[in-house]
Formats: C-alpha cells, structure tokens, sequence
C-alpha cells in the first residue's frame, strides 16, 4: 500500500501535468512548497526575495486606467445616432409646397435607410476598439495575480501535515506568495506586451478610420444645418411683412436649433480629439511595450488617461438634442 | 469607370454644400427684389443642392466602412488571443485552488476521519467542476 507521503507526491505530479501552460513553467502548487521548503532549508530566501524583485512588478495601473477611459470614450455613440438622425431631421426642414420637397423625401427615406447599415458596422468598430481594451485593461490588473488567499490554504495544509514547522509558516507565505505572483506576473506580462504588438496596426487603423468618419459627419451635421437655416431664413422672411409674431418666433427656433447644431459639431470636434488620444496613448504604450515600468512612461500614460477622461466628460456633458 | 474614392466624395459634397450655401446667401440677400416664382425655384434648387451633399457624404461613409474590415477583423482576433491569455491566467489560479483542495483531502484521508474526508472529497469536487467551467 502506497505510503501517504507516496499518495501527496502522486498527487503533486498529477497537479504539476495539469497545470503546466503552452511555452509556460508555472510555479506549480504542490512543488512551490517543496521548493519554499527547500529554499528555506539552504537559506535561499533572500536569493528569492532579490529575484522576484528583480522579476518586477506587472501592476501597471496607469495602463489599466487609460484603458479604461480609453473603453469609455470608444464607447460614446452618440455620434453615430447623430449621423443617423439627420436625414430625418432634414426632412422636417423641406419647405411646405417646395417643388423639390417629394423628390428629398425619397432621397432622404433612402439615405436614413443607408445610413442605418452603416451606423450598424461603425458601431462594431467602437464596440472591437472597446472589447480589446478592457481586455487590455484586464491584463494589466493586479487582481488576477493576488495568489495569496489560495496559497494560504496551501500553506495551511502543509503545516497540518507536519511537513512545515508552524513557526515558519508565516514567511513561507510570504515567498510562496512571491514566487506565484513573479511567474504569473511574467507570464501576463508577456502577453501584454504581445498584445500590444499586435494590436496596434489594426487598433491605429481602426481609429484613423474613425476620425475619418468623424469628419464625414461633420459635413453631414452641416449639410442637414444648411437645410435647417434655409428653412428658417426662408419662414423669416415669408412672414417678416404679413406675419411679424410668427417671422420673431421662427428666428427664436431657429437661433435654438443653432445652438444644438453647433454642440453637434463641438461634440464630433471633441470625439475626433479623444480618438487621436488613445491613438497616441496605445502608441505610447506600443513603443515602451517590454519597459513599461519606468516612472516616465507611467506618467506619460497617466497623462493620456486624464486627457481621455477629461474628454469623455465634456462628451457626456454636451447637449446635442 | 473608376469608382469615386472616399476623398472624391467627401470634396465633392463639400462643393455642392458650397454651393447650396451660396445660393441661400443670394436668395435671402436679394429677397425684397425677386419675383416669389424665382423665390420659390431658388429655395427648391437649394434644397436639391443640400440633398445632393448629403447623399454624397452617406456614399463616402460607406466606403470608409468597406475600408475598416481588414482591421477590424485583425483587431477582433488580437482581442480574443488576449481573453485566452486572460482564461489562462485564470486557470491558473484554478489550478493552485484545485491543488489546495487535493493536499486537503490527501491530509483528510491520512487522518482517517470520514466526516473530514467526505467534507474534503466536496471541496476538491467543488474546486475541479469550477476550473472546468472556467478553463
């Protein structure tokens, strides 16, 4: 009959296969407190603790809250409905009895179906530039390398089973604790590093495109302005002589609907703004990808995340209906 | 014949916004002195005018979208290669749970008490239907 030392080892090696990673030695479980033993034994904490300090930290919260705002800004749609509602508001600004008036209806019904695809497919691009940078966001977290609850059950176990004296307990927590943080830390920040590789052509693409379509709304938001101050100007000066009530309360809507139009184009010059500074943040982050830690690069990250933020808040702060 | 590109279109609506703009700016300035048919035949030129920018615009739009796939697909695939990365730093973490529950039932049987072991046999299962769910 195997032995209960025999049944543990059995058990570590099974544990060992399973979690064993693609291009990946993770410190495995069972054998991270053979290891802490040993380590503790030959007196190699400190050699330890000087290597995982020298593995470096990959909590890079200026990352993670640049991608978030980053997340936030991609994400204000506002825009795209703006683009999709002018035609409709447009055709409230045909004049009645305008020749021309059935042939813009038809022109008009025709583009606000258009337009319905199209704002459907930009969405995707919002939503794409949003989903990578959670992602992007959540690699760069510290919570998924916080192994110090897990490994605290682990630990317990081995002094339950006589195999650490309890004395020692508490730091070989304590460097358990590091070496499963240094390999996931090494492990996520290589893939973030990776991630950021690969995904700065297309991201970079992606939000020039963007900015493209940004200024193809604003000579849409001006085109459907041009509709609206022709119908006004138009109501103006029908009724100046035989209508002066109606003539004043035309130019009063009509100096409204200004104000609107003009937060319209404010809120598109504001948006091509916030996707010019993720564009360069990411291109930050892209050219620092395997340094990401020193003091500079996280302050210049900080500095493109508060910029984003700020951004985002006139964004939401912008009356455009 | 070549098809317009994106820049094509958007100058051309810029143009015929111009235009549409000019010719507003005529109507009303020189109002008091047209004759309401040519009012009328101005104000249904510029609404022509105005539809015409806006459907050149909707055109260019829609060729910036056909623009974006290449991109868009390769940025949607970098997205779902970094959730992996993510799943299996998160399996990872299963594992050292799973490893915890299978030191507890292993410290379980060596005492020999059924109550421990049957309350350590729950946890492991526990532990593996969850690192399965997750992996």
């Amino acid at each position: 009959m195997d032995s209960d030392a025999t049944k543990l080892d059995i058990i570590g090696y099974a544990v060992v296969q399973y979690s064993i990673l693609p291009g990946y030695a993770p410190v495995p479980a069972y054998s991270a407190v053979e290891l802490t033993m040993q380590m503790w034994h030959r007196g190699w904490l400190a050699t330890g603790l000087v290597a995982a300090t020298l593995c470096g930290c990959a909590n890079f919260p200026e990352v993670r809250h640049f991608a978030a705002k980053s997340a936030e800004g991609a994400a204000f749609q506002r825009i795209l409905d703006d683009y999709q509602g002018a035609p409709g508001r447009q055709e409230r600004f045909v004049v009645p009895d305008d020749a021309a008036a059935a042939d813009a209806r038809a022109w008009l019904e025709h583009n606000a179906a258009e337009r319905k695809e199209q704002v459907r497919r930009a969405k995707l691009l919002l939503t794409a530039v949003c989903e990578y940078m959670q992602t992007l966001g959540a690699l760069a977290g510290d919570e998924l390398v916080s192994a110090d609850q897990e490994l605290g059950g682990l630990i317990d176990a081995s002094v339950d089973k006589k195999w650490l004296p309890e004395d020692q307990a508490g730091a070989a927590k304590s460097l358990v604790d590091i070496i499963a943080d240094t390999a996931l830390s090494k492990y996520r920040q290589r893939q973030l590093s990776k991630v950021i590789e690969r995904a700065n052509t297309p991201l970079q693409s992606v939000l020039q495109h963007l900015q493209t379509l940004d200024a193809q709304f604003e000579v849409s938001e001006k085109a459907a302005q041009e509709q609206m101050d022709g119908y006004y100007r138009f109501l103006e000066k029908s009724a100046a002589r035989t209508e002066p009530v109606a003539a004043l309360l035309a130019r009063d809507r009509h100096a409204q609907e200004d104000d609107i139009g003009a937060a319209r184009l404010d809120a598109l010059a504001t948006y091509t703004k916030t996707l010019q500074d993720i564009a360069a943040g990411h291109q930050k982050l892209f050219d620092h990808r395997e340094h990401l830690d020193p003091a500079a690069v996280r302050a210049s990250i900080a500095d493109y995340a508060r910029r984003i933020a700020k951004l985002v808040d006139q964004l939401k702060q912008s009356r455009t209906s | 014949m070549e098809k317009l590109s994106e820049s094509d279109l958007v100058q051309l609506s810029q143009s015929f916004l111009g235009a549409a703009h000019a010719l507003s700016d005529f109507l009303f300035d020189e109002w008091d002195s047209l004759p309401p048919v040519v009012r009328a035949r101005l104000n249904s030129m510029h609404t022509t005018l105005t539809m015409v920018s806006t459907d050149l615009i909707t055109h260019a739009v829609g060729v910036s979208l056909d623009d974006t796939r290449t991109s868009l697909e390769q940025l949607i695939s970098v997205t779902a290669d970094a959730k992996q990365a993510l799943g299996k730093i998160k399996s990872f973490k299963n594992t050292i749970k799973v490893a915890t529950a299978l030191i507890g039932l292993a410290t379980a049987i060596s005492t020999g008490d059924a109550l421990h072991i049957l309350a350590a046999a729950n946890g492991l299962a526990g532990q593996l239907e969850a690192a399965d769910s997750k992996a």
